[in-house]
């Protein structure tokens, strides 16, 4: 009865109540969505590089060299040369390396220049290895890999010519369209940025540059494509390249030699550090939104609270009633704590349905931007820990107009005061 | 009807500041008794202190000095969840107006009664009651809200009557109502107290509308103070 009670007088003032519900759905929905975000974005970062002991590049910022190298945001400052790299490599601590050469592009997806070993010790979330869904790696100059989203998105299938543009920009003014390209292998889906990529080999980066200097075409000189293969195209230099040692226990060793390095400025980082470091600065961030998160719950609980008790000047003569049939004052405390718990549920299930949708709606736009899958579902521990925590404070506020419901009813004669 | 009291009051003082006994008191009855099965009509100028002893035989308000004794029970020796129970059992109260909670439906304001007096649901006695108080029975999922002040008032009595308590308390409730529904009200009233062996205690400073019952008492008859 108490439930059909509360129930009902909720559906009676029904406006403020679903007013109520979708302001307390707003603050639920900020709070969880800042969290869940966050949750997801770190983890996606986290996920897209597995088994690399250290990025080296140019030395510049390492948070830099992580975002260009592995996430494709941003771009390099400066070069490192194929000499290098080769010293690097033969180390004797060293077990693999992945060479990467950026600057290209096809359709807004990002040109990586590789060599086979990318196919071979890649490694993603739980040292997973890269997998074909179709084709295999590229063997020749103008054989190009591509990452499962560009495949689905542009449509393509094994044997696809396509056309590099230069520069990152999604709309590029110059292209290589001299030296098209032909898709030989497709990779299965990883979730990670690998998926927005478009893998050639380090000589294929070469060839079409081959007719160019400082980022134009040398005017007057076309070298053909059939023509470029007859040209040395060991690559001059290379944007930057991720190592793989057989003893982790060697990685420091190498890092300060590597940045020691004297015929090069060169920098090595390793990848779980500059993360972490990167996390460092957004924490500040994320604070400050769980914050603002946290005073927009507040605040549309503080107006659930004094919806209730300015609704108990009006609703006099309906405790006078309850009163008068033999309610005890301690049920009027029960019927505004239920009305209060009611709506609150209400608001965090609703809360919950529009980030869901909401992410729903934002998945492809962030996957499309930074190359991470988030999870749609926002259903966590910590989601329900959250709702919990919102739900007993706001149980803790209906005190104030519950108590004054007992008050009031305590008070109350037998006679309805019109 | 039998001969045990309905109502017994004994030395009843009160004063509105329980403390401060030199507040001069509102009510200083000595004696005043109502057989079971009586109707009462009390009648007594605003103010003069009616409400207060309605209250205090509801149990809400509780004496500064004496004892009200209800069907034998002493009620301001039970504590006030014993006294708010025994009240849902034994008195039916109707008010002026405003009798009903406004957004359930008729069955439901009838319902809410009968679960706290702890009476079996019997849905039809309800008809019964609405069928002998000329109530439709379509009426019982309506909305109190929508009803007519006239129903309202019925559905009230319907309220009151259903659980068969001892005691009936009417506070004024025919003053919202024309001439000709009043008196079909107070005879409806009358009649279901006396099938159900209930005591009427009917309060109102309608004088004329005395004729309708056993006894009528003025209020300052058994109050001795100013």
């Amino acid at each position: 009865m108490l439930y059909k009670l509360a129930w009902q007088s909720l559906l009676h003032r029904r406006t403020t109540a679903l007013l109520t519900i979708f302001s307390i759905a707003i603050g639920m929905m900020i709070m969880l969505s800042i969290h869940h975000i966050q949750q997801q974005t770190k983890q996606g970062f986290t996920n897209t590089l597995s088994d690399t002991d250290l990025i080296v590049g140019a030395r510049s910022g390492p948070i830099n060299l992580l975002l260009y190298s592995v996430f494709r945001i941003g771009s390099a400052s400066n070069n490192i040369s194929w000499d290098s790299y080769k010293t690097i490599k033969r180390h004797k601590n060293v077990r693999w390396t992945i060479p990467l050469s950026l600057g290209d592009s096809h359709q807004g997806y990002r040109v990586i220049g590789t060599s086979e070993d990318y196919f071979t010790y890649y490694r993603y979330g739980q040292k997973q290895a890269l997998a074909f869904s179709q084709g295999q790696p590229f063997s020749g100059v103008y054989d190009a890999v591509l990452g499962a989203e560009v495949a689905k998105k542009l449509g393509y299938t094994l044997d696809q010519k396509i056309v590099l543009s230069h520069g990152v920009a999604k709309v590029s003014f110059t292209h290589h369209d001299d030296k098209p390209f032909t898709v030989v292998g497709i990779l299965a889906p990883t979730g990670t940025p690998v998926d927005q990529s478009i893998h050639i080999s380090l000589a294929g980066i070469e060839a079409i540059h081959i007719d160019w200097q400082r980022g134009v075409p040398i005017s007057g000189l076309t070298i053909s494509a059939e023509e470029a293969l007859t040209k040395d195209l060991t690559p001059k230099n290379i944007t930057a390249f991720l190592v793989g040692l057989d003893n982790k226990m060697m990685t420091f060793r190498l890092q300060r030699a590597i940045n020691d390095y004297s015929k090069e400025a060169l920098m090595a980082v390793l990848p779980g550090v500059v993360l972490s470091e990167l996390w460092q600065i957004m924490g500040g961030v994320e604070k400050a939104l769980a914050f603002i998160a946290l005073l927009v719950i507040v605040a549309s609980l503080l107006g659930m609270i004094t919806m209730m008790l300015s609704t108990l000047q009006q609703r006099q003569r309906e405790l006078a009633v309850l009163r008068a049939i033999g309610a005890p004052p301690w049920f009027m405390f029960c019927l505004i704590q239920l009305e209060v718990l009611l709506l609150t549920l209400a608001g965090l299930i609703a809360g919950t349905l529009l980030l869901w949708m909401g992410m729903i709606i934002a998945q492809p736009i962030i996957q499309d931007h930074y190359g991470l899958l988030i999870e749609s579902n926002p259903i966590s521990y910590t989601h329900l820990l959250y709702g919990g925590g919102i739900l007993g404070t706001a149980l803790l506020m209906a005190c104030i107009p519950a108590f004054a419901a007992y008050r009031q009813s305590l008070g109350q004669g037998l006679t309805a005061r019109a | 009807m039998t001969n045990t009291l309905s109502i017994n009051i004994e030395q009843l003082r009160f004063h509105w500041n329980n403390k401060n006994t030199s507040h001069p008191a509102v009510l200083d009855i000595p004696q005043w008794h109502v057989q079971q099965g009586e109707s009462i009509f009390l009648h007594g100028p605003s103010g003069s202190g009616k409400s207060t002893l309605l209250n205090l035989i509801g149990g809400i308000l509780s004496p500064t000095e004496g004892k009200v004794t209800l069907l034998d029970t002493d009620i301001h020796r039970l504590s006030s969840t014993q006294r708010d129970r025994f009240r849902a059992k034994n008195i039916g109260v109707i008010f002026q107006q405003f009798n009903l909670v406004p957004y359930l439906s008729v069955l439901d304001n009838i319902r809410l009664g009968q679960q706290f007096s702890g009476a079996k649901y019997d849905l039809s006695r309800i008809q019964d009651l609405c069928h002998s108080l000329n109530l439709t029975i379509d009426l019982l999922h309506q909305k109190a809200s929508q009803l007519s002040t006239g129903q309202q008032q019925r559905v009230a009595m319907i309220r009151a009557l259903y659980h068969r308590p001892p005691l009936i308390i009417a506070d004024e409730p025919t003053s919202a109502l024309d001439t000709d529904t009043r008196d079909e009200f107070i005879q409806l009233l009358l009649r279901e107290g006396q099938q159900n062996n209930c005591t009427v205690l009917f309060v109102s400073h309608d004088k004329p509308l005395a004729t309708h019952f056993d006894r009528s008492v003025a209020l300052g008859e058994i109050n001795h103070a100013v």
